[in-house]
């Protein structure tokens, strides 16, 4: 790894901080608000910082309740130490995921020059994951799924180079651990990737001999949260499984095969607002003839790397599509960072092809066009639509309802709040940075606490002078404030 | 044996119930030009300068953009399966990485060039059976290879 770096590394620094300048620059504000996981994760993050209890009490729990589910342990402790460092904000909730992505890049770099040895097709590799439309749409807000991507990922990068240092198999193992408590997919994905890495690393694998047995003890104890607390741990799972389905197995099929889809890939991205943004695919429309050719030079080369890749190319789908809604950004995060890899070995194939050089240079500027109007719009989109287009999708207003509240908050004796957007409790919480010592004890209740109560449809009985945050109405009266989204629609409304 | 199994995956392929392929055409991405120009213009703001905008949100663009989602929507591997079923999926992909290696240009051309056909309302409703013949053809080509 040491020559790796020692050899003409300033282009791959480069790339890793455009990365870091991709990922960073405006976190807090683009996009326009956190989503309601994202504050939960952070204010259980909070909690545990400042008493050691999650939200409902529990002591440093291994599997944290939270907005009707059970989330894996580490997507909340992987938060504590940056609330601690940045306070509880959009910031400081974002920053891990924001700052897995950087270094997933780096990784690509490194596991693609291990599987090519080629310091071109690492570069590109990780160039174009630093761009992604996909990568940066999951490091610049709070999912679990991008902290497990850089765990598995580091797992892999570090089992490749324990082949010739055997001790880093321990710390792959442990990457490989951490991966599996992160992300409800991670129970699935972690022993589906290791199951194919064993399948064609097996040789190498094999010759650890007792480190092997003591590596496999690491992931055994990594995997005691999940089976300590099975039951837990399926609800999540149960509530999206697609063997509910009537026909299951086609819903599979088409699930599966959704995630190839190129209207998915390259036009239209996920449906959901938070998973991509409008107008654009996961994937630039450029990489597509990259990654067409990268895939036809890996069926035919028929070596290891080869074989790796395309497996892992036709496993990546299966988590996703044991789930519903097809085809799913988020759960199918672990594609990445091998269509990058792909693409730029199609790039190396396509600058090998032996045809006259003039064609190849028009090819190139041709592609350089395309790739270059591509990435404009993106960037495009995404600081000037997006955050308009998409706000409703981000809670945004929820954050300027709680400082309304918290101007007036010793003006009324009770504040009713609706719930007609789901769960307005864990903002109050989140941005009025709510005592969890005081919250704890109230918890169990999440139609009231302190002064606040929750209400859908009618209003609830309420004592005193009454502030009631409802939802715009046409002819409401005693509205004494609108609250606005950034992009000027008004969200909730304020009465007497 | 092998004759009988390659029987069963044609007979597969063919009886596999096609749905009404969804209208998609040039009048559609005609029509979807308009009111995008007008909405992404109107996210733009007036503050943007105007070549900027133009360069971003143009006519050209918005109906390249219509016509690759037609066409994808024709060629994704969700309508081979739905016109041909998961056999299909696979020999129809197969076909087209025989083509390639056996650079068979033209041929490939054309294959690639037919899921244009909707578009232009030509063989709307036999798009499904486009990918059974496709399929079939790369059955073939697997039963004469192997």
């Amino acid at each position: 790894m040491k020559t790796v770096i020692a050899n003409k590394s300033y282009l791959l620094v480069a790339i890793v901080l455009l990365a870091f300048f991709l990922r960073f620059w405006q976190l807090g504000q683009n996009p326009p608000g956190l989503y309601v996981d994202e504050v939960s994760l952070g204010y259980n993050a909070y909690s545990i910082l400042k008493t050691a209890h999650d939200e409902y009490g529990n002591f440093m729990p291994l599997v944290f309740r939270s907005l009707n589910t059970y989330n894996p342990a580490l997507s909340v402790y992987t938060l504590v130490p940056s609330i601690a460092a940045f306070q509880l904000n959009e910031f400081a909730v974002r920053f891990p995921s924001a700052l897995a992505g950087t270094l997933t890049v780096l990784l690509t770099y490194f596991l693609t020059y291990h599987l090519f040895k080629k310091r071109n097709i690492a570069q590109v590799a990780s160039l174009l994951l630093a761009i992604s439309p996909w990568h940066l749409q999951f490091s610049r807000f709070y999912h679990e799924v991008n902290i497990m991507v850089f765990f598995s990922i580091l797992g892999l990068v570090l089992l490749f180079y324990s082949f010739k240092k055997h001790y880093l198999v321990y710390l792959s193992a442990i990457s490989f651990g951490i991966a599996a408590n992160t992300f409800h997919g991670a129970k699935l994905w972690i022993p589906l990737f290791l199951f194919v890495i064993l399948i064609f690393y097996n040789r190498e694998i094999f010759k650890f001999g007792k480190k092997l047995i003591i590596a496999l003890l690491i992931l055994a104890v990594f995997s005691l949260p999940t089976i300590l607390n099975f039951q837990n741990s399926l609800v999540r799972p149960n509530s999206v499984s697609i063997f509910k389905e009537k026909k299951p197995q086609e819903t599979f099929i088409s699930g599966y095969l959704s995630h190839f889809s190129p209207n998915f890939l390259f036009m239209q991205g996920d449906f959901m607002g938070r998973h991509a943004v409008p107008g654009m695919g996961e994937l630039y429309i450029f990489e597509l003839p990259l990654i067409l050719i990268g895939l036809f030079n890996l069926v035919r080369q028929k070596n290891r790397t080869a074989k790796f890749l395309l497996a892992w190319f036709l496993i990546a789908p299966i988590p996703a599509a044991l789930a519903a809604p097809t085809p799913h950004a988020g759960r199918a995060l672990v594609f990445l960072p091998l269509w990058q890899i792909i693409a730029a070995f199609g790039a190396y194939s396509l600058w090998q092809i032996k045809i006259a050089k003039y064609t190849k240079s028009i090819a190139l500027v041709l592609l350089a066009l395309v790739a270059i109007y591509n990435i404009a719009t993106y960037f495009h989109l995404y600081y000037k639509h997006y955050s308009k287009e998409k706000a409703p999708d981000w809670s945004d207003g929820h954050k300027q309802m709680v400082q309304y509240i918290g101007q007036v908050y010793n003006g009324y004796d009770s504040i009713a709040i609706t719930k007609y957007y789901g769960y307005p409790y864990i903002y109050l919480l989140f941005y009025l940075k709510y005592d969890p010592v005081k919250y704890q004890p109230q918890s169990e209740n999440k139609d009231a606490f302190d002064k606040f109560h929750f209400y859908s449809g009618v209003l609830p009985r309420t004592f005193g002078k009454t502030l009631v945050i409802t939802t715009p109405q046409p002819n409401a009266q005693n509205v004494i404030k609108q609250i606005k989204m950034n992009n000027g629609d008004t969200v909730f409304v304020a009465q007497n | 044996m092998k004759i009988i199994i390659l029987l069963l995956i044609a007979i597969t392929i063919v009886f596999k119930q096609a749905p009404k392929s969804q209208a998609c055409d040039v009048y559609a991405a005609k029509r979807a030009i308009p009111p995008r120009i007008f909405y992404e213009q109107t996210i733009d703001g007036n503050n943007q300068p105007v070549l900027i905008t133009r360069f971003l949100h143009n006519k050209i663009g918005i109906f390249a953009s219509e016509v690759a989602k037609c066409y994808f929507n024709v060629i994704a591997p969700n309508a081979m399966y739905a016109g041909a079923g998961i056999f299909g999926v696979i020999f129809e992909i197969y076909l087209a990485y025989k083509l390639v290696l056996w650079k068979k240009w033209y041929i490939l051309i054309i294959l690639l060039l037919l899921p244009f056909a909707p578009f232009f309302n030509i063989f709307e409703n036999q798009i499904y059976y486009m990918h059974k013949l496709f399929a079939l053809f790369g059955l073939a080509v697997f039963a004469i290879k192997k």
